[in-house]
């Protein structure tokens, strides 16, 4: 009796491996050093910003392309010279630009090297305002992690907005930056002084929101998903959060493209998986059309529209870590730990600082 | 040449005896009146053929006490025909000693043999007078039910190296020289039949079966090993049912498809995906017939499960070289099921508990002897395992399915049936809340069947079909995104067997089909109201076609079939089709008109003609070469852009602007057997070329166009490759041994740059899988205790890869990813096993039941299904697979019948 219930037993437990998703060595031995640009233009009073760079061997990131001459170039002829300001990211300053709605404008680069390429123009299209934001805590599944799914507390975006009354067809991305203040522990300084820091990210990289609506052409976008912010213990809801949310008007093709792009980015290895394959963008080398050029140059029209989130806003609905009692902890016994860190020298803080935005 | 006794019968008859010497005068008397009177006074029997005339001539001489045989040759003594005296009675008189291949020593000789060993335990054909002086004796018979008397259909009738299988009237016929020969046949579900004959000249037989106790139909192919060698079917592969029935199998269910994929030639993509490849062929380039009838949708639970019930199958053949012109409208293979006569006397019931799924199967008569019927139902309740798996998606899904089939048959008399079948399949897949999966398959036919002579029959049928499914999406504030489309088939065909002679067989017939897809239907709900709903048009189409085909034996070492199929296809309105500016590509931007064509116009119409020829040619008694072409039209097409089909894929008709798919098949076989039989030993070389197979642009939208013409295009096709294949067929150890060297390749030639798949170089389709081995093992190690297994071996299928990544400032890094097909997941192997045990289960006179242990995956490799990329945070992309059955999978499954 007791073999018989073993062996029942083992075939009820093995199957529960029965599905697997697991890391492997794979390796194709290609790479190429290929030409990519992204970033692009828009009506904002706002840095305008693009990335150069050049892809590397497989496995090895891409690495930024320094030296090249970049203009953005309008229909008039009119023409603007991005800068330097950093390897590979180049800019037109806040206030340099002031694009005209309906012109056409270009990106055209010319590589160290001599290469010249060359965008294909796109209209300045009429802003559409954003009606309204708000958020709820929800769960959202994740798979940052060996490549296995979780669902986690996170902080949910929707937005609201109208369409464009001026063409049938409107086509959204939506850029998300997460930002959020911290101020050290005045137990950490002898003089009892505080900083506070602000820090700033892209929310969700690797993923575009985006909406078109063709499905949709007279109606209005109530309550879309445009992204969504872990509640795992951090620094971020310590004190006032911001999201800034960035509501683009894009072309179609820069919506196909996109979209080509998160197709390809959410691979699971499912039955379902469309079979990815490599994506253009409307990038192009002027003396060889064959070579492929990487990313694409988005003209857009743009507004903002922002979220304000205090720690009161979470209490309740969250079990947020206290910044003193669980966050940073008591000072006894936990020197040298990151939270320690952080709490006496926002500095550590391992996110992109930011200087105090004019509209916090 | 043919030579009846017949002949000879009606000549002369003597009524006297001869044993005291013949004494006689005739003077001026006729020759022929001359043997008359000597036959008829002395009670001769003389023979002639009717074609050698007596000699006109008049004779005069005079006999005193001479024997018969000097009195007849001196009667014949000036003319050319010599006199063989079997004995002092009988004399036969032929011009033909030595000519012509009549070898009158040899026939005496077989002739006196003959009437020697005669005795009581042996059937007598033919009377020993009327035994053929040259030619073989025609043996016609019928192949009875003894319990119904209905005819049995495919029975094998053997005789030494004479053999042919009973048509569907029960008929056989053999050409045999006189001699002593020991019949046996043998057909599923019925015992072998085993009677020594001693055959003088033609007869007529009827022979009743009875059928056998073994608890699981079989089919047995591999008996006729020797007959396979000679018939002109190059590609031809019948699956024996018992076979897969033994055969290890997932979660214990028998599969016929799973089984089918065990065989040199044809692969699946992976342990899931819907279909399976024949030759380097999509999954949509295989017509799948069961009882007639096409289905688009041959599997459960996203293709772990096949959906035809095998308890209800009475044979399976795949045809996958030659394609007699009797089948069309697939350019790569036929797999034809075809279901069980329901039984005219006794109900029978059997049943089967697994794991994931349970069946039930009856048939018995409605009236005896008249009207019979057989349902089968297979359900099942796999949620559970789906609650096991570790993805949380994966365990809040849902995965359920059903099949049930129904046939009816009613015999007005022998050799009249009709038979009605319905087959109702429905399988629902939800994957968490996020989005479902939903496909039915519906089809109602009727089949008649009239014998208008002996050996000659016409099947008659129509049925309509439909086959459905749809997809759920759940967006954001609980909105439903719902899309559903189908493909229906009314389809209408008769055909005329004609079994001439042995040696002839002649088959004439005309078929019809309407190819009726529904409009893709878009619904948007937010909880009970719908905000949108849409209908995306699809084309129709029509086919027609006639063909013949005629199989011949040439000699007795060259056996030829041909064939010819000519098929019409038209797409008939109403309709609005787009046209394109000429010289672009078929894209929105190059609309120039959009016109709309009236009801029951023929927007466009075309042609297939399609030979059809294949050959055998016996190299030595157990060898033979065989090579066969085809050539095959196709008008319905799989739009797909994953890496393997799914049941929700989309089908597409041939029309204005997607021409049909147009296929030359080409192969060429070597055929040897060993140890009489005992050992079958193959090699076969295969060539494909077809063009406008369908590859869709990259990104392409398949969902919710009415104009797919814009997402996809025409590519050519190239298939090669070869399959070795040695198997034991007899004994308690049977198995085989297959090796497949399977190449699949497109070539796109398009003229725009959306049209143009790696540099317009060839490339590896999805289910290009150059290396395969397939093993199968079968050890009756006693009569209540078998043990069979399983190995399969398969190069890695083709994967689209990342080859670098790159950043995009304002929305992260991603991957660039290399030329389609470039390159390969990890190769699949995989061990199952499985015992079946009938010792200890119930076992009455009217039960049977028995345990089958199955092990799927014995060494627990985690095959890859699929490779696919993903970062972590900061860190470097990582390569993970997917393996859909990680894991050892072993199973109980209880079968039973009374």
């Amino acid at each position: 009796m007791c073999r018989i219930a073993r062996f029942l037993l083992m075939l009820i437990t093995i199957p529960r491996l029965v599905s697997c998703v697991e890391e492997i060595p794979f390796t194709t031995g290609k790479g190429a050093r290929t030409v990519v640009l992204s970033g692009g233009i828009n009506n904002l009073d706002e840095d305008q910003v693009v990335f150069l760079s050049r892809t590397q061997e497989e496995g090895q990131p891409a690495l930024p392309e320094s030296g090249a001459v970049i203009y953005l170039v309008e229909s008039s002829g009119q023409t603007w010279l991005f800068y330097e300001n950093r390897e590979g990211r180049y800019i037109l300053p806040a206030g340099s630009l002031v694009p005209e709605i309906g012109a056409s404008y270009h990106v055209e680069f010319t590589l160290a090297d001599g290469g010249l390429y060359r965008s294909i123009p796109e209209i300045l299209l009429p802003v559409v305002q954003p009606d309204s934001v708000r958020w709820k805590i929800g769960k959202e599944t994740t798979r940052i992690e060996d490549g296995k799914a979780y669902s986690i507390d996170a902080l949910q975006l929707f937005i609201s907005t109208g369409f464009a009354v001026d063409q049938p067809d409107t086509y959204f991305r939506w850029i998300v930056h997460s930002a959020f203040e911290f101020t050290t522990l005045p137990e950490c300084s002898p003089f009892r002084t505080t900083t506070t820091c602000y820090f700033s990210d892209l929310l969700n990289p690797g993923l575009f929101f985006l909406y078109d609506n063709r499905d949709n052409p007279r109606g209005v976008l109530r309550n879309f998903p445009i992204g969504y912010e872990s509640l795992e213990p951090n620094y971020r809801y310590s004190e006032t959060h911001y999201f800034s949310i960035y509501q683009h008007r894009i072309s179609q093709k820069a919506f196909e493209y996109f979209s080509r792009l998160n197709r390809v980015a959410v691979q699971n290895g499912s039955i379902f998986d469309p079979i990815p394959a490599s994506v253009k963008g409307n990038l192009y080398r002027v003396d060889n059309e064959n070579e492929k050029v990487l990313g694409y140059f988005q003209v857009s029209s743009a507004a903002v529209i922002r979220q304000r989130i205090i720690r009161a806003d979470l209490d309740g609905k969250y079990n947020l870590l206290d910044k003193r009692n669980n966050l940073c902890g008591l000072l006894v016994g936990v020197f040298g730990s990151e939270y320690f860190e952080g709490c006496c020298n926002c500095y550590s803080i391992k996110y992109p600082i930011i200087d105090k935005p004019a509209w916090w | 040449m043919l030579v009846v006794f017949a002949g000879y019968q009606h000549f002369l008859f003597g009524q006297g005896t001869a044993q005291a010497g013949i004494s006689r005068n005739f003077t001026g008397v006729p020759i022929k009146r001359v043997l008359d009177s000597l036959a008829l006074e002395n009670g001769l029997k003389i023979y002639h053929l009717p074609s050698e005339k007596i000699p006109l001539d008049t004779f005069s001489g005079t006999f005193y006490k001479l024997s018969a045989s000097e009195v007849i040759r001196s009667v014949l003594a000036k003319s050319d025909l010599q006199v063989i005296a079997i004995n002092e009675r009988i004399f036969f008189l032929t011009s033909a000693l030595g000519r012509e291949g009549v070898n009158m020593n040899r026939y005496l000789l077989t002739k006196a043999k003959l009437d020697r060993i005669s005795g009581s335990n042996e059937w007598v054909l033919g009377h020993p007078d009327s035994m053929p002086i040259s030619g073989p004796a025609r043996i016609q018979g019928r192949i009875l039910n003894s319990r119904d008397e209905t005819p049995v259909v495919g029975a094998v009738v053997k005789m030494e190296d004479a053999l042919t299988t009973s048509d569907t009237s029960g008929r056989f016929m053999l050409m045999v020289p006189p001699g002593r020969y020991t019949l046996w046949v043998n057909s599923d579900r019925f015992s072998d039949f085993n009677q020594t004959l001693i055959v003088y000249g033609d007869d007529h037989l009827e022979l009743k079966l009875f059928e056998t106790t073994v608890d699981l139909p079989e089919l047995v192919v591999g008996a006729n090993a020797g007959q396979k060698l000679k018939e002109a079917n190059s590609g031809l592969t019948q699956l024996s049912v018992k076979e897969i029935q033994r055969l290890p199998s997932l979660m214990g269910e028998a599969d016929v498809l799973k089984a089918l994929t065990t065989l040199p030639g044809v692969s699946t993509t992976g342990e899931v995906g819907s279909g399976y490849h024949v030759r380097g062929g999509n999954t949509d380039q295989n017509l799948i017939l069961q009882d007639g009838v096409a289905y688009l949708n041959t599997s459960h639970v996203l293709g772990l499960f096949s959906s035809f019930n095998p308890d209800a199958i009475k044979n399976v053949s795949l045809y996958k070289g030659h394609i007699p012109a009797q089948y069309g409208g697939r350019i790569s293979s036929v797999l034809d099921i075809k279901l069980k006569d329901p039984d005219m006397e006794k109900w029978n019931f059997h049943g089967g508990l697994g794991p994931v799924s349970s069946k039930i199967y009856l048939e018995g008569p409605v009236l005896k002897d008249k009207t019979s019927m057989l349902a089968g139902m297979r359900f099942s309740y796999s949620d559970w395992i789906l609650k096991w798996l570790r993805d949380p998606n994966l365990k809040n899904s849902q995965a359920d399915f059903y099949d049930f089939s129904l046939k009816v048959s009613h015999r007005f008399k022998i050799g009249n049936v009709l038979s009605v079948s319905a087959y109702s399949s429905k399988d629902k897949f939800n994957y968490a809340d996020e989005f479902g999966y939903g496909w039915k398959t519906i089809s109602i036919a009727a089949q008649w069947s009239l014998e208008l002579r002996p050996g000659m029959n016409l099947q008659t049928s129509v049925y309509r079909s439909a086959n459905k499914n749809d997809f759920i999406e759940t967006g954001h504030d609980d909105t439903e995104y719902r899309v559903e489309s189908g493909m229906g088939f009314t389809n209408a065909k008769t055909r005329l067997d004609w079994q001439i002679s042995p040696s002839q067989f002649f088959q004439a017939g005309a078929e019809w089909t309407g190819y009726m897809p529904e409009d893709e239907n878009y619904r948007v709900s937010s909880g009970r109201e719908t905000t949108a709903n849409e209908y995306y048009a699809k084309s129709t189409g029509r086919e027609a076609a006639v063909y013949i085909q005629h199989e011949s034996r040439i000699s007795a070492k060259l056996n030829v079939s041909m064939g010819y199929r000519h098929s019409m296809y038209w797409q008939p309105g109403p309709a609005t089709i787009r046209l394109y500016s000429p010289g672009q590509p078929r894209t929105e931007e190059n609309v120039v008109e959009t016109k709309n064509y009236q009801k029951q116009s023929s927007i466009r119409t075309y042609q297939g003609f399609e030979p059809r020829f294949s050959m055998a040619y016996s190299t030595g008694p157990a060898s033979s070469i065989k090579l066969s072409y085809n050539k095959m039209n196709q008008y319905i097409h799989l739009v797909s852009n994953t890496a393997v089909a799914t049941p929700v894929d989309i089908w597409q008709l041939s029309n204005l602007h997607i021409a049909p798919q147009r296929g030359n098949n080409y192969s060429l076989g070597f055929f040897k057997n060993l140890q009489n039989n005992r050992w079958e030993t193959s090699v076969e070389f295969y060539f494909r070329n077809s063009r406008n197979e369908l590859e869709y642009k990259d990104f392409a939208r398949l969902l919710r166009n009415e104009y797919l013409e814009t997402e996809v295009f025409a590519v050519k096709g190239r298939s090669y490759g070869a399959e070795v294949f040695l198997k034991k067929a007899v004994g308690d150890f049977k198995g085989y041994l297959a090796y497949t060297l399977n190449r699949s390749l497109r070539k796109s030639e398009g003229r725009y740059p959306d049209e143009v798949i790696n540099q317009g170089k060839y490339y590896a389709s999805n289910f290009d899988k150059p290396h395969s081995i397939n093993a199968l093992f079968d050890w009756q190690i006693r009569k209540t205790f078998s043990w069979s297994a399983n190995f399969v071996f398969n190069s890695g299928r083709p994967l689209t890869a990342p080859v670098s990544e790159f950043y995009l400032g304002d929305g992260g890094n991603f991957f660039d990813y290399s030329e389609r097909n470039e390159f390969r997941i990890p190769v699949y192997h995989r061990l199952d096993m499985s015992v079946t045990v009938t010792r200890g289960t119930i076992r009455t006179k009217n039960y049977k039941g028995s345990w089958t242990f199955s092990i799927y995956n014995v060494y627990n490799r985690r095959n890859a299904f699929s490779v696919f990329y993903r970062r972590n945070i900061n860190e470097p992309p990582v390569a993970y697979k997917l393996s859909v059955l990680g894991s050892i999978l072993p199973s109980i499954t209880y079968n039973f019948q009374f």
